[in-house]
């Protein structure tokens, strides 16, 4: 990066490893320039018309003195491990604590070229009757919408966005989404596809708002519970066929189970009675002990194939039931 | 011209409330947050909608539990009112380990840069330097 192009939001950072603490920058906000006296292929740079490269030195050394006045600068060490008493008082934040669908993606993508396109799901064949199996359903459209991203497929992209809107409009919840859905489709016209992952996440942000303020708490979760399912399955049916003990280390997540769990059970009586919530119940455990593997061992080609059935069997199910 | 005082009152109204959620700490520290991640924005991070606010009780910590990615990189943006002095993010094992990590302090604004090599839970923790009730705001950005 040019030092003179520097972006207005520099960020001052420290590195702190094995206990020390130093004063460094982003690396990616680093000019990368040769240093005189140096090669690069074939071509020497110990000419003395190296200005603008002493300029950029300068430059950096004049930012880096000001990011030593800006930061603690110090030897600070690592800090004291916690205690156990604040491991266990750690608080879990739905939207913050659960992965998005497009985080699983972004950590998927980077094990390998994957063909996206392949894994979208067909529409339920059943309509959706109960309130709980819509908000499911509207969580696996988000993953499915992020997933149409991925494969930057444009018109999937819109299709997804018409299923989403008329669900939300049988939950009450249409107007908060008609915005939305024009921004999504300027997205895939623009081939935004970075963009629209973020805005697929803000909308179910903005629908789980908009149940909380109808008195709707339950379906916040299940919706957020419909698209991490969702995700599992893509991930775990590419995996299927297409194994990798590095991809499969993202199938690893004991916590985000023992959340929707708990959640699960904190249900009122009268939801739980429902099939398809008894029915999560009932499999949950199964995924939980699936997606626990060591954390230093990846998920093996059976766990795969075991988290790639349950999910794939609830997804199914939460389609095809109708109450 | 009858217009005229309604259009008054509402140009008042909205006035007041502008100020009302300027003058909001809970607001205000929520907008440094997301203004100082908009840096990682521009380096490629993917900003997460959600994000944690709340208001640090004297005398204990502030932690929260994160599922991370193997392959992917965090950045964890806090930011909290001017009460809670100068801030801080660690970053922690599920067993309360601390790990390395890049941090970034301006005031009352700090982040923490991480990149686990295993997927997991993970535990996130902000400080402050002094001991008040400061409301905080912390989220953060993957790629």
């Amino acid at each position: 990066m040019n030092p003179f192009c520097l972006p207005l939001h520099l960020p001052t950072v420290t590195l702190q490893i094995d206990g020390l603490q130093r004063p460094e920058m982003n690396p990616s906000f680093l000019p990368l320039h040769p240093v005189p006296g140096t090669t690069l292929g074939s071509t020497p740079f110990n000419n003395g018309s190296y200005l603008p490269g002493m300029l950029r030195h300068a430059c950096l050394f004049a930012v880096l003195a000001v990011s030593g006045l800006a930061d603690d600068g110090g030897t600070q060490g690592l800090p004291a491990p916690l205690s156990q008493e604040q491991i266990e008082a750690a608080v879990l934040i739905e939207n913050v604590s659960i992965p998005s669908a497009g985080e699983l993606f972004a950590a998927f993508n980077k094990t390998g070229k994957h063909d996206w396109s392949a894994l979208f799901r067909k529409p339920p064949v059943a309509p959706l009757l109960s309130r709980p199996q819509i908000a499911l359903s509207i969580g696996i459209l988000i993953a499915e919408g992020c997933l149409a991203a991925e494969a930057q497929d444009r018109q999937q992209v819109k299709n997804v966005s018409r299923e989403i809107k008329l669900l939300a409009k049988s939950l009450g919840l249409e107007q908060e989404f008609v915005g939305r859905k024009n921004s999504i489709a300027d997205l895939a016209d623009s081939k935004q596809w970075d963009a629209l992952d973020e805005e697929l996440d803000a909308v179910q942000n903005e629908l789980a708002a908009s149940m909380t303020a109808h008195r709707d708490d339950e379906l916040v979760t299940l919706m957020a519970l419909g698209c991490w399912l969702r995700s599992l399955e893509i991930i775990s049916s590419h995996l299927a066929t297409n194994y990798t003990g590095d991809a499969a280390r993202i199938l690893r997540q004991p916590a985000v189970v023992g959340y929707f769990t708990g959640r699960l059970d904190a249900l009122p009586a009268k939801l739980k009675a429902a099939p398809i919530i008894a029915e999560l119940q009932g499999a949950l455990p199964s995924v939980a002990t699936a997606l626990s593997s060591p954390a230093d061992s990846p998920a093996s080609v059976e766990t795969v194939a075991a988290i790639r059935k349950l999910t794939t069997d609830l997804l199914d199910h939460i389609g095809q039931t109708a109450k | 011209m009858k217009s005229f005082p309604l259009l008054s009152s509402l140009a008042v109204f909205i006035a007041a409330l502008s100020a009302t959620a300027a003058d909001d700490p809970a607001v205000t520290c929520r907008r440094e947050a997301f203004d100082l991640a908009g840096a990682w924005s521009n380096d490629g991070f993917r900003l997460r909608d959600g994000c944690w606010t709340g208001v640090f009780t004297p005398g204990k910590s502030s932690v929260v539990r994160v599922n991370l990615l193997a392959g992917n990189r965090y950045w964890f943006t806090v930011a909290a009112g001017a009460t809670a002095g100068e801030l801080a993010v660690a970053v922690y094992t599920e067993d309360g380990r601390p790990v390395a990590i890049q941090s970034h302090r301006d005031g009352t604004r700090a982040a923490a840069q991480f990149q686990p090599t295993s997927s997991g839970s993970f535990l996130v923790r902000v400080e402050q330097s002094r001991n008040s009730a400061a409301p905080f705001c912390l989220i953060y950005s993957y790629k």
